[in-house]
């Protein structure tokens, strides 16, 4: 390419000086102009070449790229290969994540479940479906154990089992039903429950302007103020937790969730979060749930604001093996701030 | 002779012959050598010194000239011009009818796509509310047309031109005059809304125009044609062309403004200044980016002009002063300083910018007709104090300032096609050397020293170089300060884009060159000719594939050396906003919807959603809601920040399955739920 100083050169270049000042270009490749270039090395002189040569990858990547993309069919290929062997703790999940809507598309609802889908972790998950494409990977399964890859067109199928599965025993959000739970608003002052209804109705859903806050759904409990029921927010990552939401009472309440028939592990395992803008903004007071069974108080697990979506594990080895109620208290000196929590024994 | 003699004979006399050969064949490869050596030498001989003249030459020219000013200084008539008009003519190439009718002609070929691509491109957010303000003005005109006085009266000019007045009116008002003269009156467009778009292409047609002619004049008619197409073919560009909106209008106007202030500063002459000050207003009438075009023509105005900036204070304090005390004796008495120029040597296209602009700008305007200032401080302050929209960049949505420094030039890279930013980077360095270089002579000359070696000064391109890289940085720079909000993307940048591809029709300029040089003994008549064409097919093809491939999703696509449409998604880059990705879902809702089924729209606008629903864009039965739990279907556009409506509608729907997902490239744009169980498939 041309470098050289000289007048000409700073005239455009593929141009000749002309009458009248005025420069139009030289046409005639024949003539015997000035050539600077001409005693220059052959790589200085072929150095234009680049730019025509990253056109052309650039058409040729377009065209491989348009090309290649892997047909949903593939998916819906790969979700149906698996669905027979699917047990109640495998995982699914697709990657990269953008593709993750495809994926549940073309798995439908048998595979893409809510709990798979909204999962508070993967650890109560004893082995994973990967389903891939692009050569990418989930990292929340890097660290498991591959034990099969198969392919479906575009779309490589990969078997991952968990190093560290914990069984859940029960799972407060599966149990949040009528006949499993009952829901109440309490006085801490005077220790005073008043019951909540238990009522379904239309759940009450995000608009068009933002911020939309977390669905309300249509079964939940209402409890003068407040209600409990289950929900699915997103954490600060954008991904979606499904957890019982609990906005809280405020100063001197309580919302109180009883859980009937809990059959206790080694521990309480479980996540919290508020709503994402609440944890975004980071303003506002501590919100704790106390677990209690019977008189026996389990623990207390706090959430600080603009923690986003935490896990907490509180021991219940003395409980281990037994059937019996667990109460969750939600308390905070916030009002009607967006909480919600799940958690499991294990 | 013996045997051996006369067997060895032949031997000899062939030894000779062969010896006598390869003598005459060194001797000629020895005079080939010599005499190519002595044909270099000679040539850099005469390149030497038709150097050396040259810059003897330009040195007396430029003294000449030097001279002149400071006749022009001492009051004198200067034999030329004025300052502002002499230096650049002789670096333009002349421009005629052909060059018009060609830059024209690429513009119209442009316009003719885009109308040709509108009907499948569904309405953006804001379209839908200027849609709305331009049929408030579209009343308005009709009101002036049929009855003028009741149309000039204070609270009928209010009442119309209340709607949107967060923006100025000049495209709003060619929306509703395109719309009444082109959609009602002449039935030119079936589509109201391909009206309300029209004057938009339009523009995109006069910024393709405009970038021919100032790449031409500036640099050569090759780079000015390179850099209109290669303007044209970026996916970005293309998608926002389509809309009735401002941010193509503004790139346009833009460019314009400046190559208008351009060409009254190398032509001179009143009328052309008061051009600029007209466009001026149209400019401020368009979008407040014109704000920031004072941020162009101020450095400018400063480096042509400065001596003459900072010869008048000179020349009136020694005015003032009067003459200089000499020593008596002297032989003859020291001359009178000259009265100082009657004006002050600003610019007279900045004068008219700063005076016949803002008329421009009110008479267009009628909202600004009634409490005038007012209305204007409203207009700043809803700019200056705009809420900030977040967007996604590298996989983190950005909800208030600063935004990340690395925004706009990723953003750059992913969207612009790669070849063009190459071309770009050659035609910027290129010019970027030549100022480098001016500099250092100038600054060789101020301290009496040579001038750098072979450089040679030349009439002065270094004011085109330095202008357009003005309107490049200056659009930019603002995304660099630490409290501007990111808002909507590329689209708020677009002004420094004609200044981008003009740049890098210089490159093309530069490597058509270098192929000339080292093809011009083997190409020659028509395979020059088809050597030359598949040169510029080489820049041009693969941005020419990835805009048309990337309609009607432009704002999802990203260049193939990021990976396309996936390649952007792996690096969490915005996918889409505004909402104008529904009408897309219209051949979904056409198979699957019952009907009068109710849709939740998401992002879609009300207006937006309206007109589609109008024009049968999308199904006519079909209800657009507010919320997925009025919805059978509810859809949710891919934006990070809108993951949790589709968490909603998981919610509503108890089930995490959409029914349908509409994909770009595999990517998916957006997904559409409907309500009970899923479609069987």
């Amino acid at each position: 390419m041309s470098t050289d100083d000289d007048v000409a050169k700073d005239l455009p270049e593929g141009m000749e000086k002309l009458d009248e000042g005025q420069w139009a270009e030289s046409t005639n490749p024949g003539t015997k102009a000035r050539d600077p270039l001409r005693l220059a090395p052959a790589w200085r002189r072929w150095a234009f070449v680049v730019v025509p040569a990253v056109g052309i990858v650039e058409l040729v990547l377009h065209l491989q790229q348009t090309h290649s993309v892997v047909p949903d069919r593939h998916f819906a290929d790969a979700a149906q290969s698996i669905e027979k062997e699917l047990k109640p703790d495998d995982l699914v999940l697709f990657a990269p994540k953008w593709v993750d809507p495809v994926g549940r598309e073309m798995a439908g609802p048998n595979i893409m479940t809510m709990a798979r889908s909204a999962r508070p972790d993967e650890t109560r998950f004893a082995r994973a479906f990967e389903l891939s494409i692009r050569g990418e990977h989930r990292p929340e399964v890097a660290g498991w154990q591959k034990t099969e890859e198969r392919q479906f067109g575009g779309v490589t199928v990969t078997v991952l089992t968990n190093p560290s599965h914990a069984v859940v025993k029960d799972d407060l959000v599966r149990h949040l039903t009528p006949d499993q739970a009952t829901a109440y608003r309490v006085d801490l002052g005077s220790g005073m429950e008043q019951p909540c209804a238990y009522n379904v109705g239309p759940t009450q859903s995000g608009g068009v302007y933002y911020p939309f806050g977390p669905a309300t759904p249509g079964a939940r409990w209402n409890c003068n103020g407040t209600f409990a029921g289950v929900s699915v927010i997103q954490d600060l990552e954008h991904d979606p937790r499904q957890c019982i939401l609990a906005p809280t009472v405020g100063p001197g309440g309580a919302l109180r969730i009883k859980f009937a028939n809990i059959t206790f592990g080694n521990s309480v395992h479980g996540h919290h979060s508020l709503h994402y803008d609440s944890e975004r903004h980071a303003t506002g007071e501590i919100v704790s749930l106390v677990f209690k069974s019977g008189d026996k108080n389990i623990g207390r697990a706090e959430h600080r604001v603009g923690t986003g979506w935490t896990g907490f594990e509180l021991s219940t080895q003395e409980l281990a093996g037994q059937r019996g109620e667990l109460t969750v208290d939600v308390i905070s000196r916030s009002q009607l701030r967006q909480y919600c929590f799940e958690a499991d024994t294990r | 002779m013996s045997d051996e003699d006369k067997k060895s004979e032949p031997k000899i006399e062939a030894e000779e012959k062969a010896e006598a050969k390869a003598e005459a064949k060194v001797e000629e490869k020895v005079e080939a050598k010599v005499e190519e050596k002595v044909e270099e030498k000679v040539e850099a001989k005469v390149e030497a010194k038709v150097e050396e003249k040259v810059e003897e030459k330009v040195e007396a020219k430029v003294e000449a000239k030097v001279e002149g000013k400071a006749k022009v200084g001492k009051g004198e008539k200067p034999t030329k011009t004025s300052t502002s008009t002499s230096t650049s003519t002789s670096t333009s190439i002349s421009i005629g009818r052909d060059d018009h009718l060609f830059g024209a002609g690429l513009g119209m070929t442009y316009v003719a796509w885009l109308l040709a691509t509108a009907r499948s491109l569904g309405f953006a957010r804001d379209e839908g509310f200027y849609f709305r303000a331009s049929s408030e003005y579209a009343r308005w005109f009709n009101l002036l047309f049929e009855h003028p006085g009741m149309a000039m009266e204070k609270n009928v000019v209010d009442a119309s031109w209340q709607a949107n007045h967060e923006h100025p009116a000049l495209m709003k008002s060619l929306f509703a005059l395109s719309w009444h003269f082109f959609h009602e009156k002449w039935h030119v467009f079936s589509d109201a809304s391909t009206a309300f778009r029209f004057p938009g292409m339009v523009m995109m047609g006069v910024a393709i125009y405009v970038t021919y002619l100032f790449g031409a004049r500036v640099y050569s008619r090759r780079a000015g044609a390179m850099g209109a197409i290669l303007l044209g073919l970026m996916p970005n560009v293309f998608y926002n062309a389509h809309l009735a909106c401002f941010d193509v209008p503004i790139m346009a106007m833009w460019i314009l403004c400046i190559y208008t202030y351009w060409r009254a500063e190398t032509k001179g002459g009143v009328w052309r200044a008061l051009l600029c000050g007209v466009v001026y207003g149209l400019t401020l009438d368009t979008k407040h980016n014109a704000w920031m075009l004072p941020g162009v023509f101020l450095p400018h105005a400063v480096l042509v002009h400065w001596p003459d900036l900072v010869a008048f204070p000179i020349s009136v304090v020694k005015w003032i002063r009067g003459p200089k005390k000499v020593d008596v004796k002297a032989s003859a008495p020291p001359p009178a300083p000259a009265a100082p120029a009657a004006t002050l040597a600003v610019p007279g296209s900045i004068v008219a910018m700063a005076t016949v602009g803002p008329l421009v700008f009110v008479a267009l305007w009628p909202w600004l007709w009634n409490d005038t200032v007012a209305r204007v401080q409203e207009w700043f302050n809803f700019h200056l104090h705009h809420e900030y929209y977040n967007i996604e960049f590298l996989g983190k949505n950005y909800w208030g300032p600063p935004s990340p420094k690395a925004y706009a030039p990723v953003m750059i890279a992913a969207t612009v096609p790669t070849v063009t930013v190459l071309l770009f980077f050659i035609g910027a360095g290129d010019r970027l050397r030549s100022i480098f270089r001016r500099a250092q002579a100038y600054t060789a000359r101020a301290l009496s020293m040579p001038a750098p070696k072979g450089f040679a000064e030349k009439p002065d391109r270094v004011q085109g170089d330095v202008l357009l890289f003005l309107a490049l940085a200056v659009p930019l720079a603002v995304f660099f300060l630490p409290s501007t909000p990111i808002f909507g993307g590329t689209k708020h940048w677009f002004p420094a884009y004609p200044a981008l591809a003009i740049f890098a029709g210089r490159g093309f300029d530069i490597i058509a060159s270098a192929f000339v040089r080292v093809t011009r003994w083997t190409l020659t008549g028509k395979r020059r000719q088809i050597g030359d064409a598949l040169l510029a097919a080489s820049v041009v093809i693969a941005p020419l594939a990835v805009t048309a491939h990337s309609h009607p999703f432009g704002l999802s696509a990203y260049v193939p050396f990021v990976g396309g449409t996936a390649g952007g998604a792996d690096l969490g880059l915005n996918r889409q906003f505004w909402g104008f990705t529904t009408e897309s879902l219209a051949p979904y809702f056409e198979k699957n919807a019952p009907r009068n089924a109710t849709v939740f729209i998401h992002d879609t606008a009300w207006d937006s959603w309206a007109r589609l629903v109008d024009e049968g864009r999308v199904r006519k039965d079909l209800r657009g809601v507010g919320t997925p739990s009025e919805a059978l279907f509810s859809i949710v556009h891919h934006e990070l920040h809108m993951a949790e409506i589709d968490y909603n509608i998981w919610v509503e729907y108890s089930h995490p399955t959409p029914d349908y997902v509409l994909t770009h490239d595999g990517v998916p744009i957006i997904s559409v739920y409907r309500r009970g169980a899923p479609s069987p498939r």
